[in-house]
């Protein structure tokens, strides 16, 4: 058995920028409720307050999940790509009209890594569907040179452009819905 | 979205890391590394052994809401106006009752969304002339056009909203024992 180390927090500044670590430290508490949290550790007399918003919380409590299953097995998250990918799987359910106006706003290299990436049939269908036909021709031909390389097992930087480019996606939906120019997602499944 | 932000004054370090990502890595040594790079600078790390990052995430389920695409059908709409049919089997003196907890914009949009027209008509019925004129004028001016069953999700929500803020008033004054509602007309 590993002893816990005494908890303690370093703060350092260096030319390129700012490390703040914190280690060996077993409470923390979390308060907050709706779109605002903030994740408190008490550190050797020192105080470290995080705050974070949904979405943030959201990836954090997914990410535990894919390490340690039971805490929510209703979700079905069995690892850190699997649970990347639950948090976009509503692109899928968004109209015709509006994938077409979401697709207008993204890089064709993001729309190419995220494809990839989401490994769901139905998601690129509807993708290709909502293309010009040229552009769902080149899209496809490219995609056929990823084929048989299983984002699960691919290097670190492929899965990490993977997922920020499936970030952007959502990202970019999530603002188009709020500012009105696509249907607006409702309510929230657990 | 993003928004990263680091202070620290005497021994209270606070970090806001709004749609920043956070990594977790597990480590050699069976404890885990949580990451938060907000640029490719800085970086926040939090070293946990394996039992607090299981506490942490359970502190984070009830948390997760993953996001849907609003899809609702008129079946749907049906399941929230039905817990509130009853209503149109109240005495007039009891529906007199309960348009005086009510304000204006509630009865209205209330009536909009119920899509009843025995309803309407009862709650109407209820109202001083002047009111109810007032009422109708309201409707017919914000609400003509918008069906309900397939408005967006604003209408919606503010339908089902108004179904239960009548709902709830009428709950308290059957409490309170100021109308009597017949049990039998009530969903469960």
């Amino acid at each position: 058995m590993i002893a816990n180390p005494k908890p303690f927090l370093s703060l350092s500044k260096e030319s390129h920028g700012i490390e703040a670590r914190i280690e060996g430290c077993t409470a923390f508490h979390l308060r907050g409720e709706k779109s605002f949290f903030t994740l408190s550790f008490e550190v050797d007399g020192s105080r470290v307050d995080v705050e974070l918003n949904a979405v943030t919380l959201r990836t954090l409590g997914l990410q535990c999940i894919a390490f340690f299953q039971t805490l929510a097995p209703h979700l079905k998250i069995d690892g850190i790509e699997t649970m990347y990918r639950k948090q976009a799987e509503w692109i899928k359910e968004l109209d015709p009209r509006s994938i077409q106006i979401l697709l207008k706003e993204l890089q064709f290299d993001t729309l190419l890594y995220a494809l990839w990436y989401m490994k769901d049939s139905e998601l690129m269908r509807k993708i290709i569907h909502g293309m010009p036909f040229y552009y769902a021709e080149i899209l496809i031909e490219d995609l056929a040179h990823w084929m048989g390389s299983n984002p699960d097992f691919a290097s670190i930087e492929d899965r990490r452009r993977g997922r920020s480019a499936v970030q952007e996606v959502t990202d970019t939906a999530s603002r188009l819905m709020a500012e009105g120019q696509i249907e607006e997602y409702f309510g929230e499944m657990q | 979205m993003r928004s990263f932000e680091l202070t620290y004054a005497e021994g209270h370090l606070k970090l806001c890391l709004e749609g920043i990502q956070p990594e977790i890595k597990q480590l050699e040594n069976g404890s885990y590394c949580l990451s938060f790079h907000p640029n490719n600078n800085d970086i926040f790390e939090a070293v946990l052994d394996s039992a607090t990052l299981q506490e942490l995430g359970r502190a984070c389920v009830p948390h997760i809401r993953m996001p849907a695409v609003f899809r609702t059908t008129p079946e749907t709409e049906k399941t929230f106006r039905q817990r509130a049919f009853f209503i149109k089997e109240l005495s007039d003196l009891s529906i007199q009752r309960i348009l005086r907890e009510l304000c204006c914009v509630t009865v209205e949009i209330f009536l909009w969304y119920m899509k009843d027209a025995e309803l309407m008509r009862k709650i109407l019925r209820n109202m001083s002339q002047l009111a109810a004129e007032m009422v109708m004028r309201d409707i017919e001016k914000s609400w003509e056009g918008h069906d309900p069953d397939t408005a967006n999700k604003v209408h919606i929500c503010s339908g089902r909203e108004a179904v239960c803020d009548v709902l709830e008033v009428v709950e308290r004054l059957s409490a309170e024992k100021q109308i009597e509602i017949d049990q039998r007309e009530r969903l469960p």
